[in-house]
């Protein structure tokens, strides 16, 4: 008998092979998006079209997927292993979908607009000025209290690193609260001129804080893809062993 | 506080060249034109002397036979006083012209599937790679005088098919026509024989018809003749008067009598200045671009309805009072008319109709005027007594006001505007709260030019719209002036502004006569990743000049080779990139409020 009627009569034996190469047929399409993304030049419909298509044949293979398992869970390593891979692959999709629907407007809102390989230098930048206009400050302003704020208080806020919980969960960081209720506490020790130093400082800090908000919310954008894409190819991979499984226990109890 | 003084500048204070000499101004005041009475140097003023314009807006070139003196389809500023010898005048249009690669152009061909295949392996190549053979193998020569590189045709004899072109013979001119309506050359134009021709430039022609009437004569009766015959047989609103073969003779003659009075009537108005884009860059960078008094006005509102005004060049901004200020509420491109509205209503009520919006030149704007009369006679009566209803005019006054129709967002409209963005053909349009920052648009037009992108996704933002750093491929595309080679120009195919890669010389005058900053000057290497350099001769023919590698001018091309069209614009999953027309309003404002 050729593959390909085993193949029909199969499926029309049990529904567990129809949903399962239907599937197989479904990913292997929403795979091949990546490839598609990779080979701009070629006429194959656009970028936009093909996602659309991604989104709803990817929620359609969900619903296959759970006429697959037969609504339960997987029995044994193997296909436990499987369908975790494809949750891993269905939900940072999802998750995915509805970063890239909500963080670009929260990105807009930020006002300026950033290149993300530029935030490192941009930030590196705001930290020299910084320094440059303490020292300055210092110079200027004998036995100020200034520098010794920025050195405790605000030089670590400017070393650290952004805090991805609390702008992704917050839109803000706890660091940042913090630090402007010490900005507040401190003005009302510092005379005319500390205070118009400060003021300098403090658009600086903020535009720190927006560059952090901008590292963040433009790394969930570009990092979600880091888990979908190579569990795709990993999922993949499983699905192809698994078909062979299935083909070789199969002839048994056909 | 001291007062740093400068000289103030003047209208002469940058000659159009420093080649120009007294010697040389002496030599053209002897030749015919100016000493027979057809321009008279004692007309002109002390201040603006016939010798100071020869001197400052002029300079002699001398062309060996073949050279190409302007090409058909680039823009000038200048035009040309014949003096000696003769010139080819090559007019046929599209395929029959001369071959686009004699004249320094790339002839644009979409690609096939099988090359559009093969660009998958180009990403592998290097930065700004060139195939250095495409140089050697150019079919047109080029030479460098005292004013630049000029091109000539290798052979002239054969390139040159004598029965499709006319001859001017000295002394003649040729070029006014473009160079003041700021519109493309309408023809090629091949030195003949070795001759020799004063090159004016705008200004200069516009002092030299304000003071030799015939001057003028000649060209407003060649304007009557070819440019605005063709700009109102165009028109819409002069359809019912085209040539028509179910007409009657009587009918046919008639109608060729009404557009010969519209003709005959018709003024054309320059406004604005020609060549100074940097101001305008200079306005955005201040703020204060948005301050009208930079734009000269055409039209007042509230002013006597006098007639109608259709725009041939240029942007003009439509306004309405507001407040101590003026809104915006349109713009208008050319082809477009201005006034139609007020003057159907008035010609159907028969009262006098005021204009309701102000008119503004945006940059350099020329307009065809027509008078109420005659624009009564030869249109509106016509199609009244053809039972037509004026509603089917454009603009008329059955139908809304264009200006109103418009969805665009007012604040959105002042950016365009006053940035001149409604000058791209296909700007590139990003909406931020839709672009998820992948640079998905930027990789594919790495892919797509041999891993060299060719925009930068980055540009000046309002509310959720950027306008990107990339060619926006302009309906007046200041960028193709002044370049010598002719390398910059609109493909015949699909009219997009793209740079013939063999021709450039790196002279960088379209980056910096481009004012949105589109066009960028690389340095080219080889397959290694060696920068390429000037042969050792050349070197030592200019020795001051000190060793830099070849440059290029390179620029988005609107991928007019793939078949997929832009290639950013497919790239983007988001739908949030788009290249816009935005002469067309209409088109602009569906995008912008989908």
């Amino acid at each position: 008998m050729t593959g390909a009627a085993l193949i029909v009569r199969e499926t029309l034996v049990t529904p567990d092979f129809l949903t399962g190469w239907i599937l197989l047929a479904i990913i292997v399409f929403l795979a091949a998006y990546n490839v598609r993304k990779s080979l701009p030049f070629l006429p194959l419909g656009t970028s936009a079209l093909w996602l659309q298509i991604h989104i709803y044949a990817g929620l359609l293979s969900f619903v296959l997927f759970l006429m697959h398992v037969d609504y339960s869970l997987p029995h044994g390593l193997f296909e436990s292993l499987l369908a975790t891979i494809y949750l891993l692959v269905f939900g940072s999709g999802v998750i995915g979908l509805y970063i890239t629907r909500s963080y670009p407007k929260r990105l807009t809102h930020l006002g300026e607009e950033v290149i993300f390989e530029q935030i490192p230098v941009i930030r590196k930048k705001i930290q020299t000025d910084l320094d440059q206009t303490i020292l300055e400050s210092a110079e200027k302003i004998p036995g100020s209290e200034l520098p010794i704020f920025y050195r405790d208080e605000l030089y670590p806020f400017m070393m650290q690193k952004p805090d991805f919980v609390s702008h992704l969960v917050y839109g803000n960081s706890r660091h940042w609260r913090h630090l402007l209720r010490k900005l507040s506490d401190v003005k009302r020790f510092f005379n005319e001129e500390e205070l118009n130093t400060l003021a300098i400082i403090e658009a600086q800090l903020h535009r720190k804080h927006q560059l952090d908000t901008q590292h963040v919310l433009q790394s969930a954008l570009k990092f979600w893809l880091f888990v979908h894409i190579p569990a795709t190819y990993s999922l993949l991979t499983f699905i192809v062993l698994h078909v062979v499984l299935v083909q070789v226990w199969s002839g048994g109890a056909l | 506080m001291s007062n740093v003084q400068i000289k103030r500048p003047e209208r002469w204070s940058i000659p159009f060249s420093d080649s120009m000499t007294e010697e040389d101004v002496e030599y053209v005041l002897q030749m015919s034109l100016f000493t027979e009475g057809m321009i008279d140097p004692d007309k002109f003023s002390q201040r603006t002397s016939l010798a100071g314009i020869l001197k400052n807006d002029a300079r002699l070139l001398k062309c060996q036979e073949g050279e190409i003196i302007v090409r058909e389809g680039e823009w000038g500023n200048s035009a040309f006083f014949l003096l000696s010898g003769s010139v080819n005048v090559v007019v046929q249009r599209g395929n029959k012209s001369l071959p686009a690669e004699i004249l320094g152009r790339s002839n644009v061909r979409q690609k096939s599937f099988l090359e559009v295949l093969k660009q998958i392996w180009n990403g592998k190549r290097q930065v700004e790679y060139r195939d250095l053979d495409a140089y050697a193998n150019a079919s047109s020569s080029s030479r460098t005088t005292e004013q630049g590189t000029r091109v000539f045709l290798q052979d002239f004899s054969i390139a040159l098919d004598l029965d499709k072109s006319a001859q001017i013979n000295a002394v003649d001119f040729f070029g006014e026509q473009s160079a003041l309506g700021r519109i493309e050359r309408t023809a090629t134009v091949i030195a003949g024989e070795n001759c020799e021709l004063l090159e004016i430039r705008w200004q200069g022609i516009r002092d030299m018809m304000s003071k030799a009437p015939w001057l003028k004569l000649q060209i407003e009766s060649r304007f009557r003749m070819y440019g605005l015959q063709r700009f109102l047989q165009a028109s819409p609103y002069f359809d019912h008067l085209r040539p028509d073969d179910d007409r009657s003779p009587e009918e046919t003659e008639r109608c060729n009598a009404l557009f010969q009075h519209v003709l005959d009537d018709a003024e054309f108005l320059s406004y604005g200045s020609y060549d100074k884009v940097e101001r305008f860059t200079k306005l955005v960078e201040s703020g204060t671009a948005s301050n009208l008094v930079h734009e000269p006005l055409i039209v007042k509102e509230g002013d006597y309805l006098e007639g109608v005004y259709l725009i041939r060049s240029g942007v003009a901004r439509v306004s309405h009072q507001a407040g101590h200020g003026h809104r915006t509420v349109s713009y208008l491109t050319p082809g477009q008319a201005f006034g139609i509205r007020e003057m159907t209503e008035s010609w159907k009520t028969g009262q006098q109709v005021d204009m309701q919006y102000s008119l503004r030149a945006v940059g350099y704007v020329n307009v065809i005027f027509i008078p109420i009369r005659a624009f009564e006679l030869a249109v509106l009566n016509e199609l009244m007594q053809r039972d037509d209803s004026s509603s089917t005019l454009p603009g008329g006054a059955d139908s809304k006001p264009n200006f109103e129709t418009d969805q665009i967002d007012p604040g959105l409209l002042e950016f365009l505007v006053e940035r001149r963005f409604v000058n791209g053909t296909a700007t590139m349009v990003i909406d931020l709260d839709r672009c998820t920052r992948c640079d998905d648009c930027v990789r594919a037009c790495a892919s797509t030019h041999d891993n060299n992108p060719r925009f930068l996704r980055h540009g000046p933002i309002y509310d959720k719209f950027m306008v990107a750093n990339a060619c926006m491929h302009c309906a007046d595309p200041v960028c193709m002036i002044q370049c010598p080679t002719g390398a910059i120009h609109r493909s015949m195919q699909g009219g997009e502004v793209v740079i013939n890669d063999t021709t450039c010389i790196g002279c960088s005058a379209c980056a910096n006569n481009c004012p949105y900053d589109a066009i960028r000057m690389v340095d080219i290497r080889d397959e290694r990743g060696n920068y390429v350099f000037p042969t050792a001769s050349e070197q030592e023919a200019s020795a001051s000049v000190p060793l830099t590698p070849i440059t290029k001018a390179t620029k988005c091309d609107l991928c007019a080779e793939q078949p997929t069209g832009p290639v950013c614009q497919q790239a983007c999953p988001h739908d949030a990139l788009v290249r816009l027309n935005l002469g067309s309003s209409e088109t602009a404002a569906e995008w912008f409020n989908r």
